[in-house]
Order: C-alpha cells, then sequence, then structure tokens
C-alpha cells in the first residue's frame, strides 16, 4: 500500500525533476541519468522522507547533490552536441512564444549552473525564497542576487534593454508598468 | 508633450522588481558581474514566459517509460524482499 503511493507520489514529481535537471545540465540525456539516480535515492531512503513535508524540495536536494558530487565535471568533458537538446523540443515559434526559443535557450546555456537553478526553482517550481535557499545551502539574499543576476545576464544576452522589440507594445508596457495609479 | 509620462514611467520601475540585496556571498556568487542588477519588470515578464515555454516543453511531456519501468522494478525488489523475510 505505502509503496503504492510512495512510487505515485515520485512519477508526479518526475516531469518537474526533469526540467530541473535540464536546467543544471544543458542535456536532456544527462538530465535523465540524474533523474534516473534521483529516484533510485530517493527509493532507497524514502523512510528518511518525512510524509507531509516538501517531497519536491526533498528529491530536488537528492538530484543537486549527485549533480555537484559527479555529472558537473562530466559535462565539462563530454559537452552536449550542439543543437542536440534543441532537437528534442517540439515547441515551434509560432506557439506564440514571445522569445524564440532557440534563442532564449542559448543563452540560458551561458548562465552558470547557479544561475539556472534558482531561475527555475523560482520562476517554476514556485518555491520561496527560503527554500530554494536552504536546498542551495546559501543565504536567502545570495538567492535573490543570483535571480537578479541570472535574469540581468539572459537579458543582456538576449538584447532585452528596453521591451520594445519584444514582447507587449510600448503602449501595453506603459500601462503595466505604471499600474500602480498614484505616482507622487 | 510626453516627458512627464516617461519620468512617471521610471519612478514607478524603481519600486517594482526585486529588492537588491547585496551581501558578501553575493560579491563571491559572482564577483566579476558588470551588469545591472535591477531590471525592467517588463523584461522580467519576457524571461519568465520564456522560461516557462522552455521548461514546459519537458513538464508536459509524458513521463517516459524507462522511469514507470524503473519504479515497478524497485517496487517488485522492495516486495520480494518482504516475503522473503
Amino acid at each position: 500500500m505505502t509503496d503504492r503511493s510512495q512510487g505515485d507520489l515520485l512519477v508526479a514529481e518526475i516531469p518537474f525533476l526533469r526540467a530541473y535537471a535540464v536546467s543544471l545540465t544543458s542535456s536532456v540525456t544527462t538530465a535523465d541519468d540524474l533523474v534516473q539516480e534521483t529516484l533510485v535515492k530517493a527509493w532507497a531512503n524514502f523512510g528518511s522522507f518525512q510524509q507531509g513535508t516538501n517531497l519536491r524540495g526533498w528529491l530536488v536536494t537528492i538530484l543537486r547533490n549527485s549533480f555537484y558530487s559527479s555529472y558537473r565535471k562530466m559535462k565539462r568533458e563530454v559537452p552536449d552536441p550542439n543543437g542536440a537538446y534543441a532537437k528534442t523540443l517540439s515547441v515551434g515559434a509560432e506557439q506564440g512564444s514571445r522569445l524564440q526559443l532557440n534563442e532564449f535557450r542559448e543563452a540560458l546555456e551561458k548562465l552558470s549552473p547557479e544561475h539556472r537553478e534558482v531561475l527555475v526553482m523560482i520562476g517554476i517550481a514556485e518555491m520561496s525564497y527560503e527554500e530554494a535557499a536552504e536546498i542551495c545551502g546559501v543565504p536567502t539574499g545570495t538567492i535573490k542576487s543570483r535571480l537578479n543576476r541570472a535574469r540581468a545576464k539572459l537579458a543582456e544576452l538576449l538584447s532585452l534593454n528596453g521591451v520594445q522589440d519584444i514582447g507587449p507594445d510600448p503602449v501595453n508596457t506603459g500601462v503595466l508598468i505604471r499600474a500602480p495609479s498614484r505616482v507622487s | 508633450m510626453d516627458r512627464s509620462g516617461s519620468e512617471e514611467v521610471f519612478i514607478v520601475q524603481i519600486g517594482l522588481g526585486d529588492s537588491r540585496v547585496v551581501t558578501a556571498d553575493d560579491a563571491a556568487d559572482d564577483i566579476n558581474a558588470e551588469i545591472p542588477v535591477q531590471l525592467d519588470y517588463a523584461v522580467q515578464e519576457v524571461i519568465g514566459s520564456a522560461l516557462k515555454d522552455y521548461c514546459n516543453d519537458i513538464i508536459k511531456s509524458p513521463v517516459p517509460d524507462k522511469f514507470l519501468s524503473l519504479l515497478a522494478k524497485l517496487e517488485a525488489e522492495e516486495r520480494k524482499k518482504g516475503q522473503s523475510k
């Protein structure tokens, strides 16, 4: 009984774990190896996971430890062939993405794994700064700083100095930015 | 003309986005960074939605069979162990 729900709990987290692992490795193949290792470790140590606490955070911590202890070195030796990840993507520009996905991916790959993972933890997993800080073993301020730097670096790489060229038109942007109506 | 309008935008932009927090760790985190720390809110939105597009491709794709069979195998092994006790 408990085994079954244990499996179900883990299966439910696989999609996010894969995305997080790709953010670390920039390679779907390596990412899936990491996810596999994480699942095996999580299964073996499930007894140490406290039911009712944050399973995603626990799994991310396991995956992260595996990455930083071995995969990071490996990645330098065996870089993902250029475009290998792009070929696995089925989403085209017609899906309404405001930035070209390939362009964004290339920019993302230029960031450090520390910066990419914070983007995914906060931007995708919607973790709190505190939660991300605990997982990464750094102060909350460092998470905020990394997030800001990661975004700034992406903006720089993608030439997003203004929003005129991409995204909402200038009129709408003005409305968006001016949303708080009382401005002294 | 438009001038007061653009100043207004500028003032509000400063109030948006994450507050700048600089600690010793931040400096160590990326000491060579010569990039602005404060970003236009709309730029953050563009980056956020691009990141979602990038991740959703993986998140929304079905869980590969290899993971399901791995978990099934682990479960079967555990059940076998339980029975032999």
